[in-house]
């Protein structure tokens, strides 16, 4: 073979050459001056000679390499996995984020299906907290108040089926500290935790932890493609891990072969076929109604758990020879797209059993109850009166328990709307108006979310909790921070003071009359503990009296809750001995109540009820008296 | 000086793609360069339907700057402007989506901005000149 060399091209400026002269001796004599016409020197080997591009031939051939990189790249970061290359990776790349205060890189090394039903949420959750004033202002891409570090993380990977693996982490340390100046607490906030005697002057704080100690183990499972730790199947695994160490052996299941999916064909018929479900006690028939992307974990293992759940179940049914029935169950579809809500708006259910029977209603507002219990000793349901400071023969009559010889049946209604106060006309707690301080005194039903997956319709059990819990922030107001602060404020000024009870102040006295009974209060009020206490006086004044004398408050919210037939002077006493307190501390005008009151609890001990029932009336007055 | 517009059109598309993978957003301590940023985006659903599509289509503006290199480097001024014209316009809007994200921005943005505006002059310029030319 000989290599055919290549031809110059000829420099496009060159104008063509004449024809070539003729041999004709006789030709005309102007051919004789021949221009001298550029020629190359004919290369001897060409194939040695160095190529020489043009500059305009460079840039086509960098163009055409960057093309073909840059397709490449376009290629690679449009069809790349979601997902970490291998189970170690994937729980490396969560604790680098973790390292980083990386919230969005945490979220991201979560599997699709874990990762939707968390965002959304957590996103309205911290919107909501802020318009609330719980919070500052923050972005979830940028969590302010805490310095983490994570060092030389050591793992030991455990292959527990296809596409499972259980990641321990075996060494390395997390370590950090709090930046108080950086805790997103809302300003609002400060302020009701304040007036509540809270501190919100936080200190710097560090802490350090050896990993190796921690037994953590985290479970990483493979879908679309990549590797992700997964909250649902670590949490799974634990509860068989710990089964098996109570000796309760369970394998491993055979993953990815539970439980059938199974839906419905409409949103609605989700929910309506979940509550079959619950009444025919089908635990199996209920997992395959939920959401099949969201519960894979429960899918995976329930058949590991199915069986116990049968047998306890078809037990406690033959024990109690219960009975449930769901005669009407009406519910309304709202939104569109693949996620909805089904709101219900109006149910009927019995549950029957042996020694009772419940029966509840609810319109879409209102709900009724109605119980009856038989039973050789009789519960009289307990009623919180918190309703005023004077005698009232009309208020509701006291919780007692009185031991009968005889079976007797009782019966107990209820009847509440949404919309109701904390404290219900009858005197009763309504649980509106409990749940008023998270949002659900609006009267908005609940819902429950549903989701569509390969066309059919689950049940979405995460996004239920969260979005009711986005919903019922949405419903509230920056004032009712107040209410709850003073819930706050209230559970723990008594709970730091051996208290039995601190549901309500209310309790009662015999009256004069000997046989019936009467309600009255010592203190009213249906606020905080320093309002119901303290009423005439600030928050911020209530507050410091009810921290100088939390024992003394505990004391007196002990009697709460007590049968009749065991209120005596040490009750009365213990109202004396708080107001006392209150007086030597920081308001002298407590001592003539706190008097007063010594008054009823020597009556008391005398058993002059309406003495003690016109000394309380004083002390009430006295009580009221003091004012700001 | 008739080859200036096309110049200035290729470096801001050479800008462009520099800039893609210089940091656009703070996650925490970490910082995330453009298509790092897009993927986060995806991954978590922040975007659906067509605007997902936009999204992903950020993976191409390294193609999209070669081939107006490519183009330029042939002579062909009115593909390089129609190909940087949406470089251009990628650029600015990325940019601008980013910005008003309210998330914690890196100087990606920023940069993404003044290398789309460059690309965008030289778009002009080249367009003025190439098609008064016959």
């Amino acid at each position: 073979m000989t290599d055919v060399p290549d031809v110059p091209d000829l420099p496009a400026s060159v104008p063509a050459p004449p024809p070539p002269p003729s041999s004709d001796p006789s030709s005309p004599p102007w051919h004789a001056t021949l221009p001298d016409y550029p020629t190359d020197p004919v290369d001897p080997a060409p194939s040695e000679r160095p190529r020489r591009l043009s500059p305009r031939s460079a840039m086509v051939v960098v163009g055409a390499v960057a093309l073909l990189a840059a397709s490449s790249f376009a290629v690679w970061a449009l069809t790349r996995p979601d997902g970490a290359d291998s189970p170690e990776a994937a729980v490396r790349s969560m604790f680098s984020a973790i390292d980083h205060e990386d919230a969005l890189g945490v979220i991201e090394s979560l599997p699709p299906g874990e990762r939707k039903v968390l965002r959304d949420p957590l996103v309205d959750t911290n919107k909501e907290l802020h318009r609330l004033g719980v919070l500052k202002s923050f972005s979830l891409d940028n969590i302010p108040g805490a310095d983490l570090q994570v060092k030389d993380l050591k793992l030991a990977t455990t292959d527990l089926g296809d596409g499972v693996t259980a990641v321990e982490v075996t060494g390395g340390t997390i370590s950090g500290k709090s930046i108080p100046k950086d805790i997103p607490l809302g300003d609002p906030l400060k302020k009701i935790l304040e007036d509540n005697g809270d501190t919100v002057d936080f200190k710097e704080s560090t802490f350090s932890e050896d990993l190796s100690q921690s037994h953590l183990k985290l479970v990483t499972i493979k879908e679309d493609g990549g590797w992700h730790v997964s909250l649902a199947y670590s949490v799974a695994e634990a509860i068989r891990a710990n089964a098996a160490n109570d000796g309760d052996p369970a394998p491993v299941p055979n993953f990815g072969h539970g439980i059938t999916p199974v839906g419905a064909d409409t949103p609605d018929g989700a929910v309506h076929d979940l509550a079959d479900a619950a009444v025919a006690r089908d635990a199996a028939k209920a997992v395959a109604l939920t959401d099949p992307q969201e519960m894979r974990a429960l899918y995976d293992y329930a058949p590991l758990l199915l069986p116990k759940v049968a047998r306890s179940s078809q037990q406690a049914a033959q024990d109690n020879q219960s009975v449930i029935t769901v005669s009407k169950l009406d519910t309304t579809v709202e939104g569109d797209g693949p996620i909805r809500r089904v709101r219900i708006t109006g149910f009927d259910v019995s549950v029957k059993d042996t020694s009772s029977s419940t029966h509840v209603t609810f319109d879409g507002r209102c709900y009724d109850v109605t119980s009856t219990a038989t039973s050789t000793s009789t519960f009289v349901y307990a009623r919180s009166s918190i309703s005023g400071i004077t005698s009232d023969p009309s208020a509701p009559s006291t919780p007692r328990t009185m031991p009968q010889m005889t079976p007797k049946t009782e019966t107990h209604t209820e009847h509440h709307c949404a919309g109701d106060t904390a404290t219900a006309n009858d005197g009763s707690t309504s649980p509106f108006g409990t749940l008023g301080m998270f949002g659900s005194s609006a009267g908005e039903p609940f819902a429950i979310t549903v989701t569509q997956v390969d066309g059919r319709w689950y049940v979405s059990p995460v996004r239920t909790v969260l979005d009711s819990l986005v919903e019922g922030l949405r419903r509230l107001q920056p004032s009712d921070l107040e209410k709850w602060g003073s819930w706050f404020g209230r559970s723990s000024s008594v709970s730091n003071s051996n208290s039995k009870s601190f549901s309500s102040v209310g309790t009662v006295i015999p009256d004069s009359g000997g046989g019936s009974t009467t309600a009255t209060t010592i203190v009213g009020g249906t606020g905080s503990v320093g309002a119901e206490f303290f009423p005439g006086l600030s928050p911020a004044r209530q507050q410091v009296l009810v921290r100088e004398c939390a024992a003394k408050v505990g004391d007196a919210y002990s009697g709460e809750g007590l049968p009749l037939d065991s209120i005596d002077s040490s009750y009365y006493q213990a109202y004396a001995d708080l107001y006392r307190c209150a007086g030597q501390h920081s308001e002298p005008r407590y001592l003539p109540c706190a008097s007063t009151l010594d008054q009823v609890v020597a009556a008391s001990e005398k058993g002059l009820a309406t003495e003690v029932g016109t000394k309380l009336r004083s002390a009430q007055a006295c009580v009221a008296a003091v004012r700001d | 000086m008739a080859r200036v517009p096309i110049v200035v059109t290729v470096v801001g598309a050479l800008m462009v793609v520099a800039v893609a993978f210089m940091p656009w957003i703070q996650t925490g301590h970490r910082s995330r360069n453009s298509f790092e940023t897009i993927r986060t985006a995806d991954l978590l659903d922040l975007v659906n339907g067509a605007g997902r599509v936009a999204l992903r289509s950020w993976y191409l503006v390294p193609l999209l700057a070669a081939a107006v290199g490519l183009a330029a480097a042939l002579d062909r001024p009115r593909v390089v402007v129609v190909l940087g014209a949406v470089l251009a316009v990628a650029a600015l809007s990325a940019s601008l989506v980013v910005l008003r994200s309210g998330v914690h921005v890196g100087p990606g943005p920023y940069l993404g901005a003044v290398s789309g505006t460059v690309t965008g002059v030289g778009v002009v310029l080249t367009a003025r000149s190439s098609w008064r030319t016959p």
